[in-house]
């Protein structure tokens, strides 16, 4: 068992029970996430991405198995990670500047200093025109933009991303994603992105993660090597392509037994 | 905006003016005696000649309403945040609440009399009993309706079950009890009247009662017309309260 990790999945088995009958969710999940890693997790519906991330953000257990984070106890998890849903969940009723300063109100940061915090990412993301704006005067994009925020400002190593730009159009979803590596360059973190959307998880990821269908199991783990920050034109490039056709091939395979 | 707004009431003040007309007419040439039913010429001028008496009684029965109406209020916000924290107080408190809704408020008045006594407390019991009802079943339905995504936000930052209820519960409710209380204001109108009826010696209600055997007609009448304005203007002000209260709401409910 290796020690650098910084999150740690062995052996992790769940079941549910739908209508009265016990679903097989998720089979044996074995994963290993370096310090700063970005990694996808890509996968047919219903494979159960979304169970996954539940149980590593520790809002459910698994029935079998365990998830370690450097510095947790399993029993921990809950409140040490931060996850981001793909409804940005922006509060109507909060303006862009309270938003994202939530998680400091939560752990009782002063009002002060939670403010000066939060202007500081605002500005340093191009939002401080929006501070005082309630969420339903923004765009979509500019929604999940502060939601990104917001989940940052969680300052927990670890980010779980389910689907965050699922609910966006493919230009704006372009924009977000080099703002998004922009993000995380100057705020590196661990992130765990689940995506059903390939091109995304290349883009995006060091490592992809294909989940089968239900019971969920890992078919496929893909290296991307393209050196971060990234550029848009690296979809063109022939390694990615050839990647994208790869992870494609598989996924379409998986669906068709 | 407010040019809009001036426009929109434009169909129901002529809808109002049209009744007055057509009523005014009708009673001139069916040659109605006043004290069977008196011609709005007749409601207005006693509204002018009797101005002080009116007045001072208004101010009574406004007392009660605003006070019965706030008392209901606050128990309505408390026992509905204890149906939205609680399961178990939900399931033992729903069919207390929808019993105490169909005991006949005309049948408890009089007791309340011999209970607590003559004066200002037995109105403001009926008025609040009377609309209690729509805000507690309203709020607690808000406070039941919160978005579990929410939640299960707020879980992963680490909040307590009390920050949950105080930073969503408390805010996603209020919508529904903006619903509730625009209901329960006209309902405190008429529970002030009751509760003026089955004993009192002041208030519109009082007036009321009184005018009527003495073939006051159109001092009965000019009561109505005084609580219909109360209950309107009340109704007007919980609108711009929710708006200033709650300005977000109305978006959040278009977007869905």
């Amino acid at each position: 068992m290796s020690i650098t990790a910084e999150i740690e999945i062995e052996k992790v088995n769940k079941n549910m029970i739908y209508q009265g009958e016990t679903l097989e969710v998720l089979r044996d999940i074995d994963l290993s996430i370096e310090k700063q890693e970005i990694v996808s997790i890509i996968g047919p519906s219903g494979c159960g991405k979304s169970t996954l991330l539940n149980l590593i953000a520790g809002l459910d257990n698994p029935d079998f198995g365990s998830i370690h984070f450097q510095g947790f106890s399993q029993e921990d998890r809950l409140g040490s990670v931060s996850y981001m849903q793909q409804k940005d969940l922006l509060f109507p009723w909060r303006t862009v500047l309270e938003n994202i300063s939530l998680s400091l109100e939560i752990k009782g940061i002063s009002k002060k200093d939670s403010t000066e915090i939060c202007r500081k990412y605002l500005s340093e993301f191009q939002l401080e025109k929006f501070e005082k704006n309630l969420p339903h005067t923004l765009s979509g994009g500019m929604r999940q933009r502060v939601a990104f925020l917001r989940t940052l400002l969680t300052d927990s190593e670890i980010l779980l991303l389910d689907e965050p730009f699922g609910a966006l159009d493919a230009l704006t979803r372009r924009n977000l994603y080099v703002w998004f590596m922009n993000l995380l360059e100057n705020n590196p973190r661990t992130v765990i992105l689940v995506t059903h959307d390939v091109e995304e998880a290349i883009f995006l990821s060091d490592r992809i993660f294909l989940l089968s269908p239900r019971p969920g199991q890992i078919q496929l783990i893909e290296e991307v090597s393209f050196k971060r920050p990234r550029t848009y034109e690296i979809i063109s490039d022939p390694n990615f392509v050839n990647l994208k056709s790869r992870l494609l091939n598989q996924l379409s395979e998986s669906r068709d037994e | 905006m407010n040019k809009n707004k001036l426009i929109d009431l434009i169909p129901s003040i002529l809808i109002v003016v049209t009744v007055f007309v057509l009523w005014e007419i009708l009673v001139n040439i069916q040659n109605i005696p006043n004290w069977l039913l008196p011609p709005p010429s007749e409601i207005f001028k006693s509204l002018y000649l009797d101005f002080s008496k009116l007045f001072d009684h208004t101010l009574v029965t406004l007392q009660e309403i605003l006070i019965g109406f706030i008392v209901a209020l606050i128990f309505g916000f408390v026992i509905a945040s204890a149906i939205g924290l609680s399961n178990t107080v939900e399931k033992s408190l729903y069919p207390f609440l929808i019993s105490l809704q169909t005991i006949p408020i005309i049948v408890i008045a009089p007791m309340l009399l011999v209970w607590v006594g003559y004066g200002l407390l037995p109105k403001i019991i009926v008025v609040a009993l009377i609309s209690f009802f729509p805000i507690v079943v309203n709020t607690a339905d808000g406070m039941k309706s919160l978005d579990t995504d929410m939640k299960k936000l707020l879980l992963t930052m680490g909040a307590s079950n009390w920050q949950i209820f105080r930073k969503i519960m408390i805010p996603s409710s209020l919508p529904y009890l903006f619903s509730g209380v625009r209901i329960a204001v006209s309902l405190s109108v008429i529970g002030a009247v009751i509760g003026e009826w089955v004993g009192s010696s002041e208030g519109l209600g009082y007036l009321m009662i009184r005018s009527k055997p003495q073939f006051l007609t159109e001092l009965v009448f000019a009561s109505i017309f005084i609580l219909s304005t109360i209950g309107i203007g009340l109704f007007l002000l919980v609108g711009i309260l929710e708006r200033l209260i709650i300005p977000w709401s109305r978006f959040e409910n278009s977007k869905d």
